[in-house]
């Protein structure tokens, strides 16, 4: 165990150095969505916990983030579910955006009015088993689009959608060890630009529009160290993004990002209690400080309280699991508590399922 | 047995905690160079917050440090033009509208037609001039008005971005043409257009006109109109050769034969008192 230990501290030493990022390129946003990114296919309870999930035995409404938890799943089920975010009233222009059809309606109808739009909506059918998982995602649609500069604007937009089949295997390779395996198949279609309005008046502005497309394979290892102790310390890391794309593009990135997490569930009378303390990437642009995510996460019976805090906001939900139905609100926030920045991004998700 | 194993377990815990100081103390290093946000992005904010002086000042300090800098002097340019009233994302729609007005063949040319019958050869050019300034009549009510303060701040923007040359970006000229129609549009008002006072008497022999100010306002709304038009042409890709071709002749006409203002006296001074009111350039004495 000393050596696992050891091991992985000089495993997180050697990729810090490689991951340090101009500093300038993290902070070229002002107020992005705290819990919607481009890159990342999540449910409303990772969401809540601020994505710091992979130390997380059982994520209650779709697959673990670690595929080593996967033996904890104790219930075989199969479910539904299906995610939306406010911003529905762009959802139909997003589309036609991604289908190719940019019009001068559709360009007027998401800037003409809005200083920010944003939406996310997606639709999962899980399997979950102790041995195998699999995940099913026909459609997830992420858009979020920021006008900066009222007397000469200036839109950073991004839409995506993707459909995608994520399978999860895991054991127990040594006492309190575990391993797991994830695969995930993504066909996407996106487009991700920073142009100026004006230009949108133009053939070309509405060329630079166009959608483009790409496929991924990823195959992504993972592995849970659990303490013994009553507290039951966990530390989890994750290699996501290993894998190979049909096309690279320089303005959508994914590099392979190594991620560690550290968790606490506490004893407790009434319920259990699940705290994470996570360093991950989710906009590949992050300085080190902005990788950590601490989430907490409460059952009691069907009730599932989450939240979770980072440096790109607070959020926090609740979610009811009960017999077949499962629902679940949440609210995420890119203001800092106690801050008067009038820049701020607030988003509502909700999620309805049932489970066959 | 157990003493020992609890030492590991809490050497093993020692090693998680201060792998985490170390993530910690690496953030907070890069943390102190993270405040220095970017110069234009801050701008932006500033701008948005209506703290339009502090973005001008702390762009102009950028510049001073990278003079060359284009996107620099381009974000300058929109805070002048920001200072001036100009929020371009109403505006947007009246890009098509101008396209459209001054494609509009078929309406000039009958209008053409029209005013070639009752005006003298020698200002038809001058006339064509005036057909086609009132094409843009329709999306003259879209275009904001600003007023003398706010017209300083908007010439120095527009100086900002000629004083680019050729460095200034083919889809800024899109920009530079728009802050060009809102200057041209005050330049009209000021000069020939103003609201109707109700309490003064309308009589065409109680006023004259003052030919030299009214020449030397035509000069300058057609030197503008002539901007406007080459602007539109890089920034739209589009041949507005015809418009400019009649307009670079309305200037000669009107730079090297002043008189020709003359014959169209009567019809200015008509289409003023009907349509609009007084002018700067019409003298009424009550």
């Amino acid at each position: 165990m000393q050596r696992i230990s050891y091991f992985l501290f000089l495993f997180v030493i050697s990729i810090i150095p490689k991951r340090a990022i101009s500093q300038t390129t993290s902070s070229l946003s002002i107020s992005k969505n705290a819990r919607t990114f481009e890159m990342q296919h999540t449910t409303l309870s990772m969401k809540a916990l601020a994505h710091s999930c992979l130390t997380i035995t059982r994520v209650p409404d779709g697959l673990p983030c670690n595929p080593a938890m996967v033996p904890f799943n104790k219930k075989s089920n199969l479910s539904a579910g299906f995610l939306l975010s406010n911003g529905l009233a762009n959802y139909e222009r997003v589309r036609n955006i991604l289908n190719g059809d940019v019009d001068q309606n559709a360009i007027d109808g998401l800037f003409g009015e809005n200083k920010s739009i944003q939406i996310e909506s997606n639709i999962d059918i899980n399997f979950i088993t102790p041995y195998l998982n699999a995940q099913y995602t026909p459609m997830a649609v992420r858009a979020f689009s920021i006008m900066r500069n009222e007397a000469h604007p200036e839109v950073d937009f991004y839409a995506i959608e993707e459909s995608s089949y994520t399978f999860q295997s895991g054991y127990e390779a040594f006492q309190n060890f575990y391993l797991g395996l994830q695969v995930r198949q993504v066909e996407r279609s996106f487009v991700k630009q920073k142009v100026q309005l004006l230009s949108l008046a133009t053939q070309e502005g509405k060329n630079s529009l166009k959608p483009n497309k790409q496929s991924a394979t990823y195959i992504e290892p993972g592995a849970t160290w659990f303490i013994n102790n009553s507290w039951k310390p966990r530390i989890s890391f994750f290699i996501a993004n290993s894998g190979v794309l049909s096309k690279k593009y320089d303005n959508l990135i994914s590099p392979i990002d190594p991620q560690l997490g550290f968790g606490l569930a506490p004893p407790l009378d009434w319920g259990q209690l699940e705290l994470s303390l996570e360093w991950r990437s989710l906009t590949y642009q992050e300085v080190n400080y902005e990788k950590l995510r601490l989430g907490a996460y409460y059952q009691f019976g069907s009730m599932n309280l989450m939240g979770g805090l980072d440096s790109n906001g607070i959020s926090g939900g609740v979610f009811y699991d009960i017999d077949k139905l499962n629902a679940g609100v949440l609210y995420s926030s890119t203001k800092p508590m106690g801050s008067k920045d009038q820049n701020y991004t607030q988003t509502v998700y909700i999620q309805l399922g049932w489970k066959i | 047995m157990m003493n020992l194993k609890s030492k590991e377990y809490n050497r093993n815990f020692i090693a998680v905690i201060l792998f985490l100081l170390f993530i910690l103390l690496q953030g907070c290093n890069q943390s102190k160079n993270k405040n220095q946000q970017d110069p234009i992005l801050k701008s932006y904010q500033l701008i948005d917050e209506q703290r339009t002086d502090e973005a001008i000042s702390l762009l102009e300090g950028e510049i001073l440090k990278s003079p060359e800098d284009v996107k620099l002097n381009i974000t300058l340019a929109s805070a002048y033009a920001h200072k001036a009233g100009v929020k371009l994302q109403k505006l947007v729609g009246i890009v098509l509208q101008i396209k459209k007005s001054i494609e509009n063949r078929k309406k000039i040319k009958r209008e053409k037609e029209k005013a070639g019958t009752t005006l003298a050869k020698s200002s038809k050019g001058f006339s064509e001039l005036l057909i086609k300034i009132n094409s843009f009549i329709d999306v003259f009510e879209s275009i904001p008005n600003i007023d003398q303060k706010d017209s300083v701040y908007l010439k120095h923007a527009i100086f900002l971005l000629s004083s680019l040359g050729n460095k200034l970006p083919k889809k800024e000229y899109l920009y530079k043409a728009i802050l060009e129609v809102i200057l041209f549009k005050y330049t009209l008002n000021d000069t020939l257009i103003e609201e109707i006072n109700e309490n003064v008497l309308l009589s065409e022999q109680s006023c004259k006109i003052d030919y030299s100010l009214l020449s030397e306002s035509m000069i300058n709304i057609t030197k503008l109109y002539i901007m406007i038009l080459i602007d539109l042409s890089i920034g739209t890709d589009s041949n507005y050769d015809e418009e400019l071709k009649i307009a670079e002749n309305s200037l000669s006409e009107l730079s090297l034969n002043p008189n020709v203002l003359k014959d169209q006296s009567d019809l200015i001074l008509k289409q003023n008192l009907v349509q609009f009111g007084f002018g700067r350039v019409i003298e009424c004495k009550e």
